[in-house]
């Protein structure tokens, strides 16, 4: 449990980040990981009340607010729509429904955890993140930046960079966090996106041009070539070697339905 | 700090301090049905709802509630005796402990697949997924997937089609390990179950299998 001293509410995102520059200040996103730490919080910036809640579809993608639980980006028409089953497949293993009403997306995003799954799907549709201060940038570059920046993420955006996407997230027990998780997406050009995360560091992202899927992809073949190109590390869900091999597995299964004719029906 | 919003129907207020949860806050309220179970944001016992959404009351910051609709289990109590007695009717609660949180979000899951008379049934998978967030540490589940699946057909009026059938059948299927395990085939067909008194053990197995097993 945190302590706080004292709780606010800003009227406007400048007031937000205004106070964020404060040291003893804490931004509460959805608040349950905070909750989980003894974080001695001076002043608690509260965001719920500020306008960042909401799926807002574009001209040509969609702009998530960064207050919008988990739970509306599994339930979306829109985003099921454009990206299948992705994020309901991604996001539905997490705890339950009552976490994911209150987790947000940019409280995950910010988080940066190593398991996170929201990233990794994030991170296989290529979206982008807006922060009030460092503007808007991919979220793989938000993920290389040093950790302790004061700045306030407003938004995920997602434009049309994947023609289709697919996730495959692996628990060793239901509503656990994942032992490893996996997203691949097919480009315009034709090339491939794969993402692999919970190795147990954060997801990171790898291309496949469309040269090199030939004419019959053996897409088992392809997911252990692709899964070689991640570093995987021990932890007490899983070895090193293990996840390599899992990786190879689900990444397989993944371009398996991206390149099968199934999985086209949704574009339809 | 002082925090207002509406309690089970009734205008509600309250000084709290900054850093109180809002489990605490309604325990305090008399709500006695919402429990601290697992310190880890896990189990689903402290489950509520704010503003018709199911939440967990011990990571929610109590200030936040402020001007929000919170119901609790004591402000569900018609619905709450009604499925009572089907959970009871299945011999699905041991110690009871984990019941007002699980109540809570069966009704949420009535109320998010919007199931009324002449809705499809859910399959067990369905009412798994949403669920999960549930813990148990007596059941393997079974018990309360009969109750539900009963009391939404007897009660609800959801009528069990061929799709449901489906893919109650494909839940049995991936668990005919575990069923073979303790040597009862009997639970993978659920009118068996019900008619079968000693068959909790094959029951758990099964659950154990498809769905959690949180150790």
């Amino acid at each position: 449990m945190y302590t706080i001293r004292e709780y606010v509410w800003p009227d406007s995102v400048e007031t937000a980040a205004r106070l964020n520059q404060k040291k003893q200040t804490t931004l509460l996103a959805g608040g349950i990981w905070v909750r989980l730490g003894r974080r001695r919080i001076g002043t608690a910036v509260d965001l719920s009340g500020l306008d960042l809640v909401g799926i807002r579809q574009t001209d040509d993608g969609f702009e998530i607010g960064a207050m919008t639980p988990l739970r509306d980006l599994e339930c979306h028409p829109g985003l099921a729509a454009a990206y299948g089953s992705l994020f309901k497949d991604a996001l539905s293993g997490i705890v339950g429904v009552q976490l994911r009403n209150a987790a947000t997306v940019g409280g995950s995003v910010w988080a940066r955890f190593g398991f996170s799954d929201v990233i990794a799907a994030l991170l296989t549709v290529d979206a982008e993140v807006l922060l009030f201060e460092g503007g808007r940038m991919p979220l793989a570059a938000f993920l290389d930046r040093p950790r302790g920046q004061r700045d306030l993420l407003l938004s995920i955006i997602l434009k049309p960079a994947v023609t289709r996407a697919v996730f495959q997230t692996f628990r060793l027990e239901a509503a656990d966090i994942p032992a490893l998780n996996c997203g691949a997406a097919l480009l315009p050009d034709g090339g491939l996106r794969a993402v692999v995360g919970a190795r147990p560091a954060i997801a990171q992202a790898t291309l496949l041009p469309a040269a090199a899927l030939g004419e019959s992809p053996d897409a088992p073949a392809l997911g252990r070539l692709l899964a070689d190109r991640f570093r995987y590390g021990s932890n007490l869900r899983g070895s090193a070697e293990y996840r390599k091999h899992l990786a190879g597995v689900l990444l397989g299964r993944c371009l398996q339905t991206l390149l099968s004719r199934e999985g086209a029906q949704y574009e339809d | 700090m002082k925090i207002e919003f509406q309690l089970n129907g009734r205008p509600f207020s309250r000084d709290v301090r900054p850093d109180a949860m809002l489990m605490t806050v309604l325990r305090e309220a008399g709500c006695a049905s919402v429990k601290c179970g697992c310190e880890t944001t896990n189990c689903g016992l402290c489950t509520v709802f704010v503003d018709d959404r199911p939440m967990l009351s011990c990571a929610y910051p109590a200030p936040r509630a402020q001007g929000k609709t919170v119901v609790t289990l004591e402000g569900l109590q018609d619905i709450a005796a009604d499925f009572g007695a089907f959970l009871a009717d299945q011999g699905a609660d041991q110690c009871g402990f984990c019941n007002p949180g699980f109540v809570m979000n069966v009704i949420a899951m009535q109320r998010a697949f919007h199931l009324a008379a002449g809705s499809p049934l859910p399959s067990d998978d369905e009412i798994r997924g949403f669920l999960a967030g549930n813990l148990c540490r007596c059941t393997g589940y079974a018990g309360q997937t009969r109750a539900i699946r009963r009391y939404l057909t007897e009660r609800v009026g959801c009528v069990e089609t061929a799709d449901g059938a489906g893919a109650a059948d494909g839940a049995a299927g991936e668990t005919a390990d575990a069923v073979e395990a303790v040597g009862s085939a009997e639970a993978t067909d659920p009118a068996a179950l019900q008619e079968t008194t000693d068959a909790a053990g094959a029951a758990e197995a099964t659950d154990a299998a498809g769905e959690v097993a949180r150790g």
